[in-house]
């Protein structure tokens, strides 16, 4: 008989989902063969997004019990197996396809899959979760519990001798953002679920561990490492999935409640108990900074980054073991003065993960402080892959945004540079000479290409030099026919408060620091004297709003700071700067000092 | 005077428990003392002469030494050796005739007796005697003290080592235990150095034994420390660093000789051997300044020295001592995880730290210094004070100036615990009082408490001058005056007391002898002060042309007070080409601030063309920032303001909080002048305070914004190290009661 290709159903159960429905099943395209959703009450468009996707909706009214909503799409479901999503979440694009070869098994019951939780922003990293997700169709599998309703206790009850495999096929889940969950109040619905829930079952040692995780979101480290000892003490078995997680978080309430000695104890037995965890590791490191004991951090990192990231059944935070690992290695090398070490962690953290910034702006940053600004060029070629061109201009980018003009201008003399399209090649030289200070020379190159340049910034130079010349920045019209066209200049000098332009930040930082390095400080003082204004009086862009003015305090204070900074610079000693040998201490407070300066650090 | 070759029934050895080895030539003068310091310890004394034609030997004897002759073969360990075999008794202990046992002696025979029979040898502490101040005095540890018959014996022909067979049957330098012996050595005091004339010798016996042992890194060792002896410090510094490029890391005399290259380097870029607590010159001069150039011309019969010190070689040296110095950082920080443990190596590395300017980083330093303590020195040689009060006093120094003035207080005061006459820790406290408010009546009792009712006459001075630095003159004229001090004028002069003082002065001049140009001047300044004329009589010291001089510049201060009957024409502008020394009003104008009378200043610099310039900056320098910021505005508008004036006005307005506006200056000073680090100090403190501003303002209008409280940390920080760097100028404490007046 020939074999029947296995089939997968999704089944979810949603409420006012509308924003998120689509990115979720979008990503089930092509694998699964049935949708079912059950509908709990949406009054948005949630129920006919789903129908245009083929779903087959239920609605069931909420009866305060996960679980037996869950099993209400089950019951509907036709396919072979199960998979099950929540609305926030979407299954990766790249590895999802592989559920299809993977059910063709016949020899296991389910299949783990990993949960990436993105938190905050999602630029700071996600933590990893493998997960029961995809499970076997048969009426006696079905769910349990009224909150963090769990599929795989049931199944094995049923059927003890049950084999799950464990799968490297991401889910992303973005439920952990920040604002999402403040939206949402999902917290403080969890919690009170899982209070309720403890009523009835008190000696759940999983309620009790997942009400100690929304303490812990909730800021109550106390309590919830009261919820998290609960859990271990009911727990019957180490062997438990989560009991590895149990300790993480029982460090992590100690560290927030500043118990830093205790949580090292506690790091020690987990240690012994897991020793292929590395996040305990990370853990430790923390602990140790926070105590004081760097040189201790340092081993414990090292030995992170030696063990690389944990074995798939463990809960991870992206990056620990590599590239996350590496870069605290960096930071805590970079503070003890040992500049090439931290470098080197530098370029393994970027190698761990290409598209993260933060280590390339920190080693820009730290070669041009350490004067090493002239071998930035060479360190691109030798340490980093292959450029390119959209990744080379990306690096000139960081480099200006890194205050490294020297650099950039030595990159663009490189054949890379030269192949660059001449507009963006102009303005990337221009923004580097502006930086060191030449001001007459970028003008220079900005003339001759009046319209295919950057008339506005051409104009914001001539703008500057007649302040510098003049001694006033206000009242400038007359002195030009027709007047100033850019809109930012008819700002600066003082024609009102008409839209000066979407994100006058950056131009004012590179304006005022021109001005700045150029000793134009007549114009420097009228420009920092406008910028304040508009900061202090609003702003008069239409639709402006907080987050922009705050946008642009926080650009001010950054400029404010590189000038200082540029000052500090002058203070190195030229003779102790020979490469190799140990830093004088006057040298060492100078670089410690500009490192902790505020600075862009590819973070946003 | 007792015999005391007796023999004690004690420990076996017939010859009874203790022999003291010497080994002299010529040493009449210092040999009793040496062995008058034994008696009653030594159960037997062995010398052996190795050629004396003075009474040596007679005085031996006739204090029961055993006396040997033996031949000079220019080795040392051959005559110690040529002892030895003598000994009857079952300990021997080592000394020298510039050696004398200071204390532990009671307690070393019983130590000696409950020695484990193991125990071969024993360290004694030693105290070297190198001035004659309390803190004049470098310690060591020596093995100077080993039982006699188990083959102990002496070998290199000068700093000869102590040897011991071992196990194995090769030789070993024995590390002994502690005892509790303390010998004071007084060989090293400065007139018996050069009375001696060891350094010749021992320089000839080093390169007699360097041609044996070509590039021995402890014969070379020794050899810098001679050629240090002689003054001849470049090449003592060649010694040292090839010394130091040879000597295993083991060791033992290691640590000492990194200690002597650090502080070779820093001795030699020093100016005038003036080290300590008033350095940092470029704005701090005051009282000892002007005393050290005013003394320093002995009988010249000026009334002032001649001219200021010439830029040009000021600024090569101050560039010779940062190279030094840093030098010195460089060797200590490659040295010191080696001999975390040695107190003056920290403490050095923090009197460099110093001078950086890096008070928070030198602070730690003298903390690590103290942490070692000065007790068991073990291998090493420090100076008395290092770890104990000179390491406490600096790190107090260190807390004053980081404006903790409660911790320095408690600091000198455990400082003063250790050595109540150390000078620094006196006039330190003083200040840490009165900077924590102590009214100075109070301040006076409880300086006076601290050294005690027996206090000496020095003592009493001290307590005076810490006073008088700190501008509580009133309570120190007493103490000056029961004390006779040359202060005393000028202490009445700053209370006011014009009349006393001018009477003071002339009983000086009328007790004969020839006055100092200071005190002439003083006389002076009193005169005006008071509104009369300086009497001939109070000013004949001086040549003619000189009180010529004088007379004009009354004439210029009092001409206009129609009160006074004195006049000697008509008031107005003083021209410069009548007086032989043109540079005098400036000078005498510094002199007034320091003698605290701003509006006489004021009233000369009326009558003196370009004289509100040096007022300015002087105003400034002794702390009359009010009086001063007024005329750096005016001069500015004027178009007038140098850059020193710049610079001064800048940190006026920065310590107002006008930040934009000192940024401005800080900058303009630093652009006409290239290398001045202060002002970069200030612009850079200037920026980051704008930036402070700006970043605190938006984190209160925009809570959510994370960025902004973050970077505002970040700018708190920095703000927090650049204070604790020195770049402000630094007044003396009594300059400071001067801001408001």
């Amino acid at each position: 008989m020939l074999e029947r290709a296995r089939t997968i159903t999704l089944c979810m159960i949603v409420k006012n989902e509308e924003l998120q429905l689509p990115r979720c099943l979008d990503s089930v395209q092509g694998i699964v063969r049935e949708i079912v959703v059950v509908d709990t009450g949406s009054t948005d468009e949630t129920a006919a997004i789903a129908r245009r996707y083929g779903a087959k909706v239920i609605e069931a009214p909420w009866k305060g019990d996960f679980a037996a909503a869950r099993n209400e799409g089950v019951r509907e479901a036709r396919g072979d197996w199960i998979l099950f999503l929540d609305a926030d979440e979407a299954l990766d694009a790249e590895k999802g396809p592989r559920l299809l070869e993977l059910v063709q098994h016949d020899e296991y019951e389910g299949f783990f899959l990993q949960i990436h939780n993105y938190v905050g922003d999602g630029s700071q990293g996600a933590t990893i979760n493998p997960v029961l997700r995809l499970f076997r169709r048969r009426p006696e599998h079905l769910f349990e519990g009224r909150i963090h309703e769990q599929i795989a206790a049931a199944i094995l009850r049923r059927q003890p001798g049950a084999a799950f495999h464990l799968t490297d096929v991401p889910i992303h889940h973005y439920g952990y953002r920040q604002e999402w969950v403040v939206a949402k109040d999902k917290i403080r619905r969890n919690a009170e679920l899982l209070e309720e829930a403890l009523r009835d079952e008190p000696n759940n040692a999983f309620y009790w561990y997942n009400i100690g995780v929304e303490y812990l979101r909730m800021n109550r480290a106390g309590d919830a490492l009261d919820s998290f000892r609960r859990a271990k003490g009911l727990m019957d078995s180490d062997a438990l999935s989560y009991a590895h997680l149990l300790c993480k978080y029982e460090v992590r309430c100690l560290q927030a409640m500043g118990r830093w000695e205790q949580a090292l104890e506690r790091l020690g037995e987990a240690e012994r108990q897991f020793p292929e965890y590395t996040d305990l590791l990370q853990y430790r490191a923390a602990c140790e900074l926070a105590l004081g004991r760097r040189e201790d951090a340092r081993r414990s990192l090292a030995k992170a980054m030696n063990l690389g990231p944990p074995p798939a059944l463990y809960h991870t935070e992206e990056g620990i073991g590599t590239y996350r690992t590496a870069y605290a290695l960096g930071l805590l090398n970079e503070e003890e003065g040992e500049i090439e070490e931290a470098l080197n962690w530098y370029v393994e953290a970027i190698r761990g993960k290409p598209s993260l910034t933060p280590p390339l702006y920190r080693s820009f940053l730290l070669m041009r402080l350490s004067g090493r600004e002239r071998r930035i060029g060479d360190w691109i070629r030798s340490r980093l892959r292959e450029q390119s061109p959209d990744a080379f201009l990306k690096l000139l980018g960081i480099l200006l945004r890194c205050r490294c003009g020297l650099a950039v201008l030595e990159l663009l003399k490189r054949p890379e540079g030269r192949r660059l399209p001449r507009s963006l090649r102009l303005e990337t030289e221009t923004e580097a000479r502006l930086q060191l200070g030449e001001l007459t020379g970028a003008m220079r190159l900005l003339k001759p290409h009046g319209t295919e340049g950057r008339p506005e910034l051409l104009e914001q130079l001539e703008w500057l030099e007649r302040v510098e010349a003049t001694g006033s920045g206000r009242k400038m019209e007359a002195g030009r026919s027709g007047g100033w066209r850019s809109p930012l200049v008819r700002y600066l000098a003082g024609s009102g408060m008409e839209d000066i332009g979407e994100a006058p930040w950056r131009q004012l930082q590179r304006l005022l620091e021109a001005a700045w390095a150029s000793g134009r400080r007549a114009a420097f003082a009228a420009l920092l004297e406008r910028w304040d204004a508009l900061l202090q009086h609003g702003l008069p862009v239409k639709g402006a709003s907080r987050g922009k003015a705050s946008e642009g305090t926080e650009a001010l204070v950054r400029s404010l700071s590189s000038i200082a900074d540029r000052h500090l610079a002058v203070l190195r000693k030229g003779a102790a700067s020979k490469e190799g040998a140990a830093l004088l201490p006057m040298e060492r407070k100078l670089l410690s000092i500009r490192l902790k300066l505020p600075a862009e650090d590819g973070f946003r | 005077m007792a015999l005391v070759v007796v023999v004690r029934e004690r420990g076996g050895a017939m010859g009874g428990r203790l022999g003291v080895h010497l080994i002299v030539r010529n040493e009449e003068n210092r040999l009793p003392r040496c062995l008058d310091s034994v008696q009653g310890l030594a159960d037997e004394i062995i010398v052996v002469d190795t050629g004396s034609t003075d009474r040596t030997v007679e005085l031996a004897r006739s204090r029961g030494a055993v006396v040997k002759a033996a031949p000079w073969t220019d080795s040392f360990a051959d005559a110690r050796n040529a002892g030895l075999p003598l000994a009857s008794t079952e300990w021997i202990l080592v000394l020298d005739a510039d050696e004398s046992v200071e204390g532990g002696a009671d307690l070393l025979a019983e130590a000696l007796d409950r020695a484990d029979p193991q125990t071969n040898a024993f360290r004694v502490k030693m105290t070297h005697r190198i001035g004659d101040r309390a803190e004049d005095a470098v310690v060591s540890e020596a093995v100077r003290l080993f039982r006699a018959g188990r083959g102990f014996r002496y070998e290199g022909r000068i700093h000869e080592q102590l040897l011991v067979p071992g196990p194995d049957g090769s030789w070993e330098c024995p590390a002994g235990e502690n005892s509790p012996l303390r010998l004071i050595h007084t060989g090293y005091l400065p007139g018996e150095l050069s009375r001696k004339e060891t350094a010749q010798r021992n320089r000839r016996l080093l390169m007699l034994e360097l041609g044996e042992k070509p590039g021995d890194p402890f014969l070379l060792y020794n050899l810098g420390v001679s050629y240090c002896q002689s003054g001849e410090l470049a090449e003592a510094e060649r010694a040292f660093v090839e010394a130091l490029s040879k000597a295993p890391e083991k060791a033992p005399y290691r640590a000492t000789l990194v200690r002597d290259t650090v502080k070779l380097w820093l001795a030699g870029s020093e100016r005038n051997g003036e080290r300590g607590t008033e350095r940092r010159g470029r704005n701090g001069k005051g009282e000892a300044e002007w005393q050290r150039r005013n003394s320093g011309s002995g009988g010249q019969r000026r009334m002032y020295p001649d001219k200021a010190p010439d830029k040009v070689s000021d600024l090569e040296r101050e560039r010779a001592r940062e190279l030094a110095r840093e030098r010195a950082m460089g060797l200590l920080q490659a040295e010191l995880p080696r001999y975390s443990d040695y107190a003056e190596l920290h403490h050095l590395l923090g009197e460099c730290l110093e001078e950086e300017g890096l008070l928070g980083e030198a602070f730690d330093s003298f903390a690590k210094a103290c942490e070692c303590g000065g007790g068991e020195t073990g291998d090493y040689v420090a100076e008395l004070g290092a770890g104990r009060f000179v390491s406490r006093a600096s790190q107090a120094r260190m807390a004053l100036r980081l404006g903790a003035p409660q911790l320095a207080e408690e600091l000198y005061r455990a400082a003063l615990a250790e050595c109540p006459s150390y000078r620094p820790a006196v006039s330190g406290w003083a200040e840490a009082l009165s900077a924590i408010g102590v009214p100075d009546r109070d301040l006076r009792e409880l300086l006076l408490a601290r050294i005690g009712s027996e206090g000496s006459a020095a003592d009493r001075l001290l307590v005076a001058r810490a006073l008088v630095r700190c501008g509580a003159d009133e309570e120190a004229i007493g103490l000056l005056r029961e004390l006779g001090a040359e202060e005393l004028p000028a202490s009445l002069i700053r209370a006011g007391r014009y009349r006393e003082a001018m009477e003071r002065l002339r009983e000086q001049e009328n007790a004969g002898g020839h006055l100092p140009a200071l005190v002439q001047a003083d006389a002076a300044i009193a005169c005006w002060a008071e509104g009369v004329a300086p009497s001939e009589e109070l000013l004949r010291g001086l040549p003619r042309d000189m009180r010529d001089d004088a007379a004009a510049l009354t004439a210029a201060l009092l001409g206009a007070n129609p009160e006074n009957s004195d006049l000697r024409g008509p008031g107005g502008l003083l021209d410069l080409r009548d007086l032989r020394d043109r540079a005098l009003p400036a000078r005498i104008m510094e002199r007034m601030l320091e003698l605290r009378l701003p509006r006489l200043a004021e009233k000369l610099a009326e009558r003196i063309p370009n004289g509100e310039q040096t007022l300015a900056a002087s105003l400034y320098r002794h702390g009359y920032a009010l009086r001063a910021a007024d005329r750096f505005i005016r001069l500015m508008s004027a178009g007038q303001l140098d850059e020193e004036g710049c610079f001064q006005l800048a940190e006026i307005l920065c310590e107002r909080g006008h930040y934009a506006s000192a940024a401005a200056l800080f900058e303009r000073a630093a652009e006409k002048k290239g290398a001045w680090r202060e002002a970069r100090w200030g612009a850079a403190f200037c920026y980051l305070q704008l930036a402070r501003q700006t970043a605190a303002e938006g984190a209160e209008r925009f809570p959510e914004a994370e960025g902004l409280r973050s970077d505002l940390v970040k700018i708190d920080q920095a703000i927090g190290e650049l204070n604790r760097i020195e770049w402000r100028t630094s007044r003396l404490p009594a300059a400071r009661r001067n801001s408001h007046a």
